[in-house]
């Protein structure tokens, strides 16, 4: 019995890739860090159909969510597979954030990471060369 | 009944003598000193933090006279961290926060990239946690040598591989917080990255809070 349930835990690599890319700044309930690094749960605006294209290209506008200010930018995961990067938002979106909503898949993330392609703005940054905040191999 | 009388009477005086122990400062259980002990004219010294000179986000001067009889918890950050620093951070200004009101308790984070964080970016950085008193809480930047030597002092592993601050990657720190008490030595320390940790830290600085200020050794 303690087996199955075991296996049957969900969002497996969701919540390690998520531990390992994403907690260290949004910690590990996804609270952030008050000026430094936005929350993840408890902001007024959904961002959820934005979220792979945030995880793949990163985050380069200035943010107000309750309140506080956060300038600082995130550099996006290009190194991610759309399997991965909806296996990441489906974690921040069923256990942090507790949406019930069509999940994502690897085919619907694939769609949206094609067309934010189009609009997305430009990194201020060389990805080659800048790799500050980078969050490769913690 | 004389016998249950006598049973009743000595579980009462054991657990009298119990909270008299809980409510007292026991000095059996009191923290340890860390580190290397060395003999100075025949008596023994304890590891003590060497004297530092430091500036800090409001471009004071920083040194250990300014936690002389104070008990101050330590770590070693810097600002474009990409990995564990708001982690630590995090749990920092929740200390922080839990001793706000107590003047005996005091903070000092050092940056590790004193190349990039100014006391102007450290200043910013401590304005957006949010009124964080810079007479409590010390956002230190120096001399990057005096500060790599300093964390040896709290046996706080820094590496500096960044190719002159190119790669922060490459800024490799450990996320140990140090407890240091009122006469400079090191007492206690815990993982900054754990909640779990720093709640049980959260003990030994009270422990600590309850030494006499010059412990009889």
């Amino acid at each position: 019995m303690f087996l199955v349930s075991g296996c049957r835990e969900e969002f497996v690599q969701g919540r390690r890739l998520y531990e390992a890319k994403c907690a260290g700044c949004h910690m590990h309930d996804g609270t952030g860090l008050n000026g430094i690094t936005p929350p993840l749960v408890g902001t007024e605006r959904s961002y959820l159909d934005e979220l792979p294209c945030i995880i793949q290209f990163g985050m380069f506008d200035t943010l107000q969510i309750n309140g506080s200010t956060y300038t600082d930018f995130m550099l996006g995961f290009p190194e991610l597979t759309s399997v991965e990067i909806s296996n990441i938002s489906n974690y921040i979106a069923f256990r942090l954030l507790n949406v019930k909503q069509p999940k994502y898949s690897p085919v619907s993330v694939q769609l949206r990471l094609d067309s934010c392609m189009k609009w997305r703005k430009p990194s201020p940054v060389d990805p080659k060369k800048d790799t500050i905040r980078m969050f490769q191999s913690i | 009944m004389a016998h249950l009388n006598i049973v009743s009477r000595s579980i009462s005086l054991i657990i009298l003598i119990g909270l008299f122990y809980a409510c007292n400062y026991n000095p059996k259980y009191k923290l340890p000193y860390i580190g290397q002990q060395t003999q100075e004219d025949g008596s023994i010294v304890e590891h003590t933090i060497r004297p530092f000179q430091f500036i800090d986000q409001d471009s004071n001067t920083v040194t250990n006279k300014t936690f002389g009889g104070k008990v101050y918890v330590t770590d070693f950050f810097f600002v474009s961290c990409p990995s564990i620093c708001p982690l630590m951070t995090k749990q920092m200004l929740r200390l922080y926060r839990h001793y706000e009101n107590n003047p005996n308790v005091l903070f000092l984070s050092h940056t590790i990239d004193p190349r990039h964080d100014t006391v102007g970016r450290l200043k910013r950085y401590a304005d957006k946690l949010g009124s964080v008193s810079s007479s409590k809480w010390h956002f230190v930047t120096g001399e990057r040598d005096s500060i790599y030597s300093i964390a040896n002092d709290y046996f706080i592993a820094v590496q500096d591989e960044s190719n002159n601050g190119e790669d922060p990657n490459k800024l490799i720190h450990s996320g140990k917080f140090m407890l240091i008490d009122r006469t400079g030595h090191v007492r206690s320390f815990c993982d900054g990255t754990d909640p779990k940790a720093v709640d049980h830290f959260v003990f030994d600085i009270d422990q600590l809070l309850k030494e006499k200020e010059n412990p009889s050794r």
